[in-house]
């Protein structure tokens, strides 16, 4: 217990020092928040836009397009904005830099992860915090269904880290292959801004179980829907799934792993 | 004579090297392709879908089929100088640019050049990607004489454009600290008069109005080649996109006088 209490204190010191040298160009760090935040407002435009053409997709309505925006960008900024480091593995194994991770007393893995923050990520999340506080007001979500959602928040961010994780570790069969664990990211992240609805049959299996596209946006949301239990566990499978599977791929793929004979401190 | 020779020959050297780079990893350039492919897929996706379950045929006479092809026709725009921004951003922000300015070439040439250098090969097999995955799923509609010349036109200028408006939003680092903010809005206010998402022809007049002016939506004209299909029209949208190319490389190169001035050499 107390080694996991000291493991949390270190990773928020982590995250802390992250945000403190994001901090030191402050005009920069605020343009970009902000930015990131308009950015994302786009999307709510564009769709808005869609759904005045199409008005539903398989009964999805633009309301339930602002829960799916909430809900992806919030899992996307989060992530990014603690734990950018899982979008620099591929990078660190090419380069050879990993030896800096290897030699401290910390999993190399999880030091990796808190390594960098992603500053416009914090846009991200605050555009995702309010579209979700916006969405439970207008599909009027019961009080036990808005505490639901912070579980669910949580299971979709570690199927996010995972895949992420997983995707990456690929560098270590593939050398230089950042372009294609872009791909691998964009492959998840596009189809998770969709209305999944439109995802039927073989398409929708691809997207839940192989690249869990709809696990980390359109599933969350149709549970706040239709509060499907079935869903939830399945959820819970599939986020215990993906951070095994990372954990396992990044510690084979540490076997193989050559160092570039550069060290420094991180 | 012989001068000119020798700068063209400086510059086709850099086409070489950059058409050499870009198959340098195949797996990152299979990747993208792939990724590219999956994008269209979604929409071929999401469009027959809505369609279907609306009891549509067409919007403004314009079909299903045609809607995905002017969809993927607009992403093959973004598929070129993707890194021209990304290239010139870092260069100036971690102020390596300081040591391009005393080489014997002109760094705006340079990044131009190696930009425009892939387009011919990435054409290639960016058209016959989209050919052969629409093609195969929804059958290629109809195209006049007119219309695929005008395509080809519209595509040149267009990815011509689209680098002059990377360069430009990039070299906004100059005067800031991160350019990026200006990017993504830029980028996303183009979205909704550009038909990455919605093509123009469905969306209200308004919004064709406004792609037609606004600059960084004059890139992505071959999208609406089934929306604008006369001769008259796509002659225009050709001028359009011409009269920008020369305002935006006018622009480009008085900023750039002005932007490194600013720049401080600190040696090392």
């Amino acid at each position: 217990m107390k080694e996991f209490k000291n493991q949390i204190r270190w990773l928020l010191e982590l995250i802390k020092l992250n945000i403190k040298s994001n901090l030191e160009y402050r005009t920069s760090f605020w343009m970009q928040v902000v930015g990131m935040a308009i950015n994302n407002c786009a999307f709510l435009v564009v769709w808005y836009l869609f759904f005045q053409i199409f008005h539903s997709v398989n009964g999805w309505k633009y309301q339930d397009m602002i829960g799916l925006n909430g809900f992806v960008s919030a899992v996307f900024g989060l992530c990014f904005f603690v734990a950018y480091g899982m979008r620099r593995i591929s990078k660190y194994i090419t380069f050879g830099q990993l030896d800096a991770y290897l030699v401290l007393p910390k999993s190399p893995l999880i030091q990796i992860l808190f390594a960098e923050s992603y500053v416009s990520a914090l846009g991200d999340l605050l555009f995702g915090i309010i579209s979700l506080v916006i969405y439970c007001f207008i599909a009027h979500l019961s009080l036990g269904t808005i505490i639901l959602l912070p579980i669910l928040f949580i299971l979709a961010c570690c199927t996010f880290t995972g895949f992420n994780i997983v995707g990456e570790a690929i560098a270590f069969w593939i050398p230089n292959s950042n372009e294609l664990t872009d791909a691998l990211f964009e492959f998840m992240l596009g189809p998770s801004l969709y209305p999944n609805s439109a995802f039927t049959g073989a398409i929708r299996i691809i997207f839940t179980f192989i690249i869990p596209a709809i696990v980390v946006g359109g599933m969350p949301v149709n549970i706040l829907l239709k509060m499907n239990p079935w869903q939830i566990i399945l959820m819970i499978c599939l986020s215990i799934f993906w951070l095994l599977l990372a954990k396992f791929i990044f510690d084979q793929g540490l076997k193989r792993y050559e160092s570039g004979n550069l060290t420094g401190a991180h | 004579m012989n001068n000119w020779y020798k700068k063209l020959k400086k510059y086709q050297e850099i086409i070489r090297i950059s058409n050499n780079e870009m198959f340098a990893s195949p797996g990152n350039f299979i990747g993208r392709i792939v990724i590219f492919c999956l994008r269209i897929s979604l929409f071929g996706i999401i469009y027959p879908y809505v369609f279907k379950s609306s009891n549509l045929t067409s919007i403004n006479g314009i079909s299903v089929i045609q809607i995905v092809w002017s969809l993927a026709l607009v992403q093959i725009i973004y598929q070129f100088s993707r890194k021209t921004y990304q290239d010139i951003r870092d260069e100036i922000m971690s102020g390596q640019i300081e040591t391009k300015l005393n080489k014997p070439y002109s760094f705006l040439n340079f990044v131009f050049v190696d930009a425009m250098g892939k387009m011919p090969i990435q054409a290639i097999i960016y058209a016959v990607t989209i050919v052969l995955l629409l093609g195969t799923v929804f059958g290629i509609p109809h195209f006049t004489f007119v219309q695929i010349i005008g395509l080809i036109i519209l595509f040149i200028l267009g990815v011509i454009l689209f680098t002059l408006n990377m360069i430009l939003l990039a070299i906004c680092a100059f005067w800031m600290e991160n350019p990026d903010p200006v990017y993504w809005i830029i980028g996303k206010l183009s979205w909704f008069v550009n038909g990455t998402f919605i093509p123009l022809a469905i969306l209200p007049a308004s919004f064709r109005t406004i792609a037609t002016y606004f600059p960084f939506s004059a890139p992505f004209f071959l999208g609406r080649i089934f929306e604008i299909s006369t001769l008259t029209g796509i002659s225009q949208l050709i001028i359009i996109q011409l009269i920008w190319i020369v305002v935006f490389a006018f622009i480009i190169k008085y900023l750039y006088r002005l932007g490194i001035k600013k720049v401080s050499i600190n040696g090392g």
